[in-house]
């Protein structure tokens, strides 16, 4: 749980930062949650936005604001804040794609030692995701979850080109990109499910605090998920949820 | 309703902007020199429809088939009505069938045409804005239509006197305040950063590529909030600062933050131009 201590405030234009250390698990989050809903609630009128990342809170304003007072209001706040934690998350199982062509980046990461790539990939299958926002480009999810050993860093000049699909590590952070775009993370697979759907009210189906864990598909089965998704037909493959 | 004969380099229709999103990932996007965007508003004396086209570099070719007023603000374009040159920041007023051409931007790229009724854009969640993916378009194809509403709410366009100030087209000195991590930057760094001319390499309405000599380490910093007008530092040196449909969140460090105005002055800039900063230190932000 966070206090008092770990806050600091950060200005960028007319937004106002609170800082705080990333902290893994359920906690964490929905302290930020409560958090960005209570702030949220409190500024309304004044706010155009509110955002949270790993560890930030940010209150977009539509105008000049006054950093002090809000800053001890803020604080305030935190004193009264209580967490209750009564909804039951879901599990989303997604499926991922190894074929070399999504790999690519990993291979080049291990200097072209299989081995180390597919030790890299076992041990990310491994481990469960959690969503802990959007951002980036619309429907980018960022996943917390990822162990030290499995951090790698970002390339040092974004490429030009990241497909849709893939997924990816940045530094100790997890997505999956949305739509075809630059991108300064290494690949290390393809996830044919649409994270995002403008078409569908609310557009995304995974919200934020909700787990992921990947399962691996072969390329002909990815293939038969697109081709699926474009015909807007069912396949086995697709939406597989469980709850814990 | 008004025929897009060409729809020229880059022309999108905008509005202020699809604002309550960004937690879905989904940028402000809008007009992106807020400058020209409020002043077409005031000079129709328009105040409630936001809607308006959006021209870049090149300008459409644009037929009238009903008669409206309008008005141009921003760069100033090779423009004619009916093959008749016009100037920007006057109210104009069109019969049915004119033909309207903006063709090469003068000084500044992004020009602005208002007229005096609303024009049906379906909104999506909340704005008019073109935006890809959001948007079936990302910018205006040839013969395309764009209609308006017909009825008495047209907008009562008074000759109203405003002062037209359009020097900061031709400015290119940004103003900008520290970023969130600027202080993790060396000295040397941060003190060439304000002094020194920077040319730009390449801009859209995503943002604008800056090239810089500067090399720093590579700062892991977990992706964190960038609205518009946020520069952010890659450890090659290039600067990168968000456009109106830039990315809602980044991963290199923010270390300044232009202030409004400079949007609008970096806004007019094309590829090849060079630009400075100018730190503006406001009070309340030092005794954060």
């Amino acid at each position: 749980m966070y206090t008092k201590t770990d806050f600091s405030f950060s200005k960028l234009g007319n937004t106002l930062i609170l800082n705080f250390p990333h902290r893994e698990g359920d906690h964490a989050l929905q302290f930020i949650l409560k958090l960005s809903k209570t702030l949220k609630i409190k500024y309304n009128d004044q706010l155009e936005d509110v955002t949270h990342s790993f560890n930030s809170i940010n209150l977009f304003f539509k105008g000049e604001f006054d950093p002090h007072k809000i800053h001890k209001q803020i604080f305030g706040t935190l004193d009264s804040l209580k967490i209750e934690k009564n909804k039951k998350n879901p599990i989303w199982k997604l499926p991922v794609c190894f074929a070399d062509e999504f790999t690519s980046d990993l291979f080049d990461h291990f200097r072209g030692n299989q081995q180390q790539v597919n030790t890299y990939l076992e041990q990310f299958m491994k481990l469960e995701y959690c969503l802990f926002f959007y951002g980036f480009l619309p429907g980018f999810p960022y996943l917390s979850g990822l162990s030290e050993e499995l951090i790698i860093p970002r390339k040092i000049s974004p490429n030009r080109l990241t497909p849709k699909g893939s997924l990816a590590v940045g530094a100790s952070q997890v997505g999956i990109y949305p739509q075809d775009s630059p991108g300064g993370w290494h690949v290390i697979g393809n996830c044919p499910i649409p994270i995002i759907d403008f078409e569908l009210s609310p557009p995304n189906f995974i919200e934020v605090g909700d787990r992921i864990r990947f399962f691996e598909i072969s390329e002909k089965e990815l293939q038969e998920v697109l081709l699926a998704i474009q015909d807007q037909k069912n396949h086995p493959l697709i939406n597989q949820v469980t709850y814990d | 309703m008004i025929e897009v004969i060409d729809p020229g380099f880059y022309t999108s229709v905008q509005d202020r902007g699809r604002m309550g999103y960004r937690h879905l990932g989904i940028p402000i996007s809008g007009a992106m020199d807020r400058k020209a965007f409020d002043l077409a508003h005031s000079l129709l004396g328009i105040k409630t429809d936001t809607t308006l086209i959006e021209c870049t570099l090149v300008g459409p070719i644009l037929r009238f088939h009903e008669s409206c007023s309008l008005v141009i603000t921003g760069a100033q374009m090779e423009t004619f009505l009916n093959d008749i040159p016009i100037t920007n920041n006057e109210v104009v007023a069109l019969n049915s069938g004119d033909i309207l051409k903006l063709r090469q931007a003068l000084n500044g790229i992004r020009t602005y045409v208002k007229i005096n009724h609303s024009l049906i854009i379906p909104k999506i969640l909340g704005s008019t804005s073109f935006y890809q993916p959001i948007t079936s378009e990302a910018f205006l194809k040839k013969e395309t239509n764009l209609f308006w509403l017909k009825s008495k709410t047209s907008f009562q366009t008074k000759n109203s006197r405003i002062r037209v100030k359009d020097d900061y087209l031709f400015s290119d000195e940004l103003e900008v305040e520290k970023g969130p991590e600027y202080e993790l930057f060396e000295d040397s760094l941060k003190k060439s950063l304000i002094v020194a001319k920077f040319k730009i390499i390449s801009q859209n309405r995503m943002g604008y590529r800056i090239k810089t000599p500067f090399k720093s380490k590579p700062k892991s910093i977990l992706s964190c909030a960038v609205q518009p007008g946020t520069v952010q530092m890659t450890p090659s040196g290039t600067l990168l600062i968000a456009g109106m449909d830039g990315q809602v969140s980044g991963g290199y460090p923010r270390v300044l933050q232009l202030c409004e105005d400079a949007l609008s002055i970096l806004a007019q800039k094309k590829a090849g131009d060079k630009i400075s900063f100018k730190l503006h230190d406001k009070p309340l932000q030092k005794e954060l």
